[in-house]
């Protein structure tokens, strides 16, 4: 069975990276007893696939990952005996089955929706000043090789929310993804200061039938 | 509690900031409102300390009184110790985020000298005061582990010392605490009780006089010698069913399963297989049920085993059976010794092949059998090329080969065997016909230089200086280069001499460690950290001669720094070890017959 896991990780534990809490969520479901499937050869091993690893420093709301089961399993349960495997700062905020026929979460994967908090003044007026542009290009280094991106049209919206924080909704596939550091990273160079801020993932979102929709939806 | 929103800002700016954060599942959460905060110091980075299960043991050990509640703190590498200071952070612990100066005790885990100077380091960073008789109040400061056994060179920093193994005397230590907390902790009341505990060691109370040439010529105190702790029955010791499980990938991610202490070859150089006899074993049935409960606890997919030489473990071939056919269908793959090839079931040795390959190694020690004769360490030729080739038959092309340089009575002639050693393993391999052969062959021989170590027979011995193990180390490299497929690998000499040093010194070295340390030293065991020229300045400063330490060769009749600690092996039996070395005699495990070292009452009666 094609089972899906949406997760949380708050608080210091977003120092982690992404190996780990890969290596983390294996040992929990080994612990959990839910019945994962071993690869084949001579070193076996269960696969876990993310939609969209997470950087380090940034907490999230809404993250999954896939797997797959040797035989069906109650999901509701599976959340339960999940969760009592969580060390601080994680939580399994859902668990459901995902349809055979649905391609990879990775691939499916278009958007993310970010909330930064506790943003300096410079930084919303820089940010709206990017809002205003068509596009607006970085050099960034590649391989080696000095590329010249354009970053303007990931950011697929942005709504303020307070004097300090606002939401955004990028792109975030294999084709075209923005981290949000990049933005403070940015606006950081223009303003000539180091600008620090609270980055929380809020939800994945998939595109289906016109519309996006959280990848929860998919199983819940 | 430290400021989490200044920590919060210098993680993002330090590597591996998943160092810093704990929060793992099985670390103790508990009320802070006890009688005893008691803080574990390990002198390392998270992912080095982690892995020492001795101080994993004690920490839940002690978690499990009531009274106590016991954290950790790992040494911050520098990049965050710089971070940590230009905030205004100091040392914390990761359970909850207390800063170390609020703890009642700090015990530190001393597990090789070159992390001495951590040792300070870490202390500065908590804020106390470095030098023992400058601290009126605040933490008592302790130290157990390897090293403990010749404490001296830390003396003048640590309150008490360990001397042995924990499970039973930091219960005793403990509760002595609580009984002076209660009606007011006088530090200097409570180190003079905790001195009449055997196996604690207070050096403030202990007068060290020297003779004009810098020798001992007395060591006065009361209770003395301090005897070494041990545990009798491993079955019923203190062992936790739960372990923390890191976040991060420490050193050895795996359960780790200890399957006995001590050791009986009596292998002259290496002093772990006297300070930690006599041997006692886990019962089979004991590591089974430890096995799987701490398999299901941690959900890891890796199990070693941990001992001296798990190949002597009386019931190894069961164990080792056991272990590959309880965990096959739970994906676990259990770490095994090669065993002997005469002692090999068919069966076992099919299932060993599809365990995970471990890579094969080889510790001659010594190149010559005279040498290998000298330093008791019973293998021959015969017994290495067998071992190798039956590695080769089952498919390794790759195998490790360990040896020492610069061993008591050691020539040229030595060095040659060690190269004709290797040249015949390699024809060991291309005689093996083409098709069995897995690739080009590759060995990775490893010389390290020799330490002399106390409470070994050579402890009276000298060190080869640096300009003869370098001379040693060029004439290897030289001759190695010709043998296609062998790479010579060997550790630099400076830190070798130093270990020499601090292996073998006396109160005197406190001063050594203390200028080493304000000229910038710690983390002395990573190469990037090590300096060599902090130590030659501050052997300067403290008008200390590191060649009295390292290169001078002891008459047995004089006092050593670490005569007034007793490990049990008795000091007649080392002697007589050295001159049995010293006539190329072997002595043989003392599993065959006794050897009366020192335990034959715990020996004799099992
Ligand atoms: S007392 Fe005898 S049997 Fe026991 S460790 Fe010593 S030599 Fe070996």
């Amino acid at each position: 069975m094609r089972v899906c896991v949406k997760f949380s990780r708050e608080g210091f534990c977003k120092y982690l990276a992404h190996l780990d809490i890969q290596r983390l969520f294996v040992r929990a479901i080994k612990r959990a007893g839910i019945p994962a499937k071993y690869s084949s050869g001579f070193n076996p091993h269960m696969n876990i696939s993310f939609a969209y690893p997470l950087g380090v420093g940034i907490e999230t709301l809404g993250d999954y990952f896939e797997f797959v089961t040797t035989r069906d399993i109650d999901v509701v349960q599976a959340q339960k005996q999940l969760q009592e495997q969580m060390p601080e700062g994680f939580s399994v905020v859902a668990v459901g089955q995902l349809c055979d026929t649905e391609g990879k979460l990775m691939a499916l994967t278009q958007q993310a929706e970010y909330r930064l908090e506790k943003l300096p003044m410079q930084f919303m007026d820089w940010m709206k000043s990017f809002l205003q542009e068509k596009s607006y290009h970085i050099r960034r280094e590649r391989k080696g090789k000095i590329q010249t991106i354009d970053i303007r049209p990931s950011v697929r919206e942005c709504i303020f929310l307070t004097q300090q924080s606002l939401c955004l909704w990028v792109d975030c596939s294999s084709g075209s993804a923005l981290n949000p550091t990049l933005l403070l990273k940015q606006a950081a160079e223009v303003c000539k200061q180091e600008i620090t801020a609270q980055v929380i993932r809020l939800e994945l979102y998939t595109q289906k039938n016109g519309s996006m929709l959280p990848l929860q939806t998919l199983f819940g | 509690m430290i400021d989490t929103v200044k920590l919060d800002q210098i993680l993002p700016l330090v590597e591996k900031p998943g160092r810093y954060i704990g929060k793992e599942l099985g670390s103790v959460k508990k009320s802070t409102d006890l009688p005893i905060r008691f803080l574990f110091a390990f002198p390392d980075v998270y992912e080095v300390g982690m892995s020492h299960l001795g101080s994993i043991i004690l920490y839940h050990m002690t978690n499990a009184r009531s009274d106590t509640y016991a954290e950790r703190a790992y040494a911050p590498f520098p990049d965050m110790q710089e971070q940590m200071k230009k905030m205004g952070i100091r040392l914390y612990s990761l359970e909850t985020y207390t800063e170390a100066s609020a703890f009642d005790i700090i015990g530190f885990n001393l597990s090789y000298e070159m992390c001495y100077t951590t040792v300070l380091s870490m202390m500065d960073l908590a804020g106390i005061p470095l030098l023992a008789r400058e601290r009126k109040e605040g933490p008592i400061i302790m130290a157990g582990g390897t090293c403990t056994y010749n404490p001296e060179p830390l003396a003048d920093f640590i309150d008490l010392f360990v001397i042995g193994e924990g499970e039973e005397v930091n219960h005793e230590l403990l509760d002595l605490y609580v009984r002076h907390k209660k009606k007011g902790l006088n530090k200097q009341a409570f180190l003079k009780d905790a001195a009449k505990i055997p196996g604690i060691y207070v050096p403030s109370l202990v007068q060290v006089e020297y003779c004009t040439d810098g020798t001992i010529a007395a060591i006065k105190g009361e209770n003395l010698p301090v005897k070494k702790r041990f545990i009798l029955d491993m079955d019923n010791a203190y062992y936790p069913d739960s372990l923390i499980v890191p976040n991060i990938e420490i050193v050895h991610d795996r359960v780790v399963l200890e399957i006995f202490r001590g050791c009986t070859r009596g292998c002259r150089f290496c002093q772990a297989g006297f300070i930690y006899r006599p041997v006692r074993e886990k019962s089979l049935q004991k590591l089974m049920a430890q096995a799987h409960q701490l398999i299901k606890q941690t959900g890891y997919d890796e199990l070693s085993l941990s001992s001296l030489s798990s190949g002597d473990y009386s019931c190894i071939e069961q164990l080792s059976v056991r272990l590959l056919d309880e965990f096959e269908d739970q994906h676990v793959s259990p770490s095994l010794p090669s065993l002997r090839v005469d002692s090999f079931q068919k069966e076992y040795a099919q299932k060993m092949q599809n365990a995970r390959k471990t890579g094969f190694t080889f510790a001659p020690e010594a190149g010559s059998q005279r040498l290998r004769d000298v330093i008791n360490k019973n293998v021959t030729e015969e017994d290495i090329l067998r071992g190798v080739g039956y590695a080769f038959e089952s498919g390794a092309s790759t195998v490790k080969l360990y040896f020492m340089m610069g061993l008591p009575t050691e020539t040229t002639k030595d060095l040659d065997d060690m190269v004709e050693l290797v040249s015949k393993i390699r024809e060991v391999y291309y005689r093996l016909p083409k098709e069995q052969r897995n690739g080009s062959l590759k060995i990775n021989v490893s010389a390290a230089s020799f330490v002399p170590k106390p409470f070994t027979p050579f402890q009276w011995e000298a060190q080869d200086t640096t300009q003869q193990l370098r001379e040693k180390q060029n004439y290897l490299k030289e001759k190695f280069r010709s043998l296609k497929g062998v790479r010579f690998a060997y550790h630099d000499s400076p830190i070798s001499f130093l270990e020499a040093v601090f292996a073998r010194g006396d109160r005197k070295l406190g001063k050594v460690l203390w200028y080493a340390w304000q000229q910038g030293a710690q983390f002395d065991s990573w190469q990037d950290c090590f300096k060599m020229e902090r130590y030659e300045k501050a052997f300067e400063l403290a008008g200390i001669d590191p060649c009295f330490y390292a290169y001078r060769s002891r008459d047995v009749e004089e006092i050593l720094p670490w005569d007034h600690i007793d490990c049990g092996v008795t000091k007649e039996f080392m002697q007589r070890e050295l001159r049995r070395a010293k006539a190329g005699k072997t002595t043989p495990d003392c599993r065959q017959g006794c050897l009366r070292c020192g335990f034959e009452e715990v020996c004799v009666k099992k």
